[in-house]
């Protein structure tokens, strides 16, 4: 009978890489590459996820100096810098002006409109029905800037706190808390249709 | 409203699917890329070094674009006040500078002989 060795503590694995020992930082990688990926995966295009995980992890070698006597975990710790790696992976595009804004035909309008009208969630279980909703919600992400787009992910469409989102960014709860006020309403009233009055 | 609010609920489970779906994503990579990861560790503090000498290029060059700036307003107002005379051109005033000449003679009248 195969018996597992026990996993090594991440706290030690971060000792072990700060005393030279380059290897137990492929621990880390094999350990929470899955992880980074799930996490970059819902930021940034599927083309740039490599990369921008890639990043994080570099990010992450880079501030493991910086990590010893924070209590509150690797894991984390990790999520905090590949969320802002994701960030400034938005940033660095925004900047370039490198992906145009995606556009909605009259196809998408019907098709939200037939999909608010329902109660159910029938509708969006049919067949095209995923391509659809997700060119919906990416036009509406473009038209958002960096931080609003982040911080709509984060709270509006992954359910963390206001308090989570301004730990994962590093910022505070009330810019969290006003910047997804603005972009919700900015996002609703774009692909509502709405009229600002009414928001 | 009501109508309003209903339809923002429901917009917002239907953009939250489809942000699962996004989510849901490619695979993990495999073993290759987490070489290219480690593999990318040993000449990062080079890399970073170079980087930071850029960065510090960076800000410098943009520290010193309001005083270039203003400089050139500066000589913008300065010639359009000389206006176009020639004799007013900058090598004239520099060649007909009598501050050259009296020194050049004070130091030929007091200083030739050593």
């Amino acid at each position: 009978m195969s018996r597992r060795a026990p996993q090594v503590d991440d706290d030690v694995l971060v000792q072990q890489v700060l005393t030279g020992r380059k290897d137990a930082f492929e621990t880390l990688v094999a350990r929470y590459e899955g992880y980074v990926f799930g996490l970059v995966k819902g930021h940034v295009p599927a083309a740039d996820v490599e990369d921008v995980a890639q990043e994080a992890f570099i990010r992450a070698y880079r501030s493991l100096p910086g990590y010893g006597g924070r209590g509150k975990g690797f894991r984390p710790w990790l999520a905090s810098i590949t969320v802002r790696a994701c960030y400034d992976h938005w940033r660095r595009v925004y900047r370039r002006r490198e992906t145009p804004i995606s556009h909605l035909t009259e196809e998408h309008d019907k098709w939200l409109d037939s999909a608010l009208a329902e109660s159910s969630v029938r509708i969006l279980e049919e067949r095209g029905a995923a391509d659809q909703a997700r060119e919906l919600l990416e036009a509406g992400l473009d038209r958002l800037s960096a931080e609003d787009r982040m911080v709509m992910e984060l709270v509006y469409l992954e359910g963390h706190s206001g308090r989570e989102a301004a730990q994962l960014l590093n910022w505070s709860t009330a810019k969290v808390k006003v910047r997804c006020f603005r972009a919700r309403r900015k996002l609703e009233t774009f692909l509502l249709k709405l009229k600002r009055s009414e928001g | 409203m009501n109508h309003i609010n209903s339809r923002r609920k429901r917009l917002r489970l239907i953009l939250s699917r489809a942000h699962q779906v996004r989510q849901a994503g490619p695979p993990l990579p495999g073993p290759d890329w987490r070489r290219r990861v480690m593999n990318s560790l040993p000449g990062l503090e080079t890399k970073l070094a170079r980087m930071e000498q850029w960065a510090f290029m960076e800000r410098l060059v943009w520290r010193l674009v309001p005083a270039a700036g203003a400089l050139a307003l500066f000589m913008v107002i300065l010639v359009s006040q000389v206006g176009p005379d020639p004799n007013m051109e900058l090598a004239s005033l520099i060649s007909s500078d009598y501050a050259d000449s009296s020194l050049y003679s004070f130091y030929q009248g007091e200083y030739a002989h050593d």
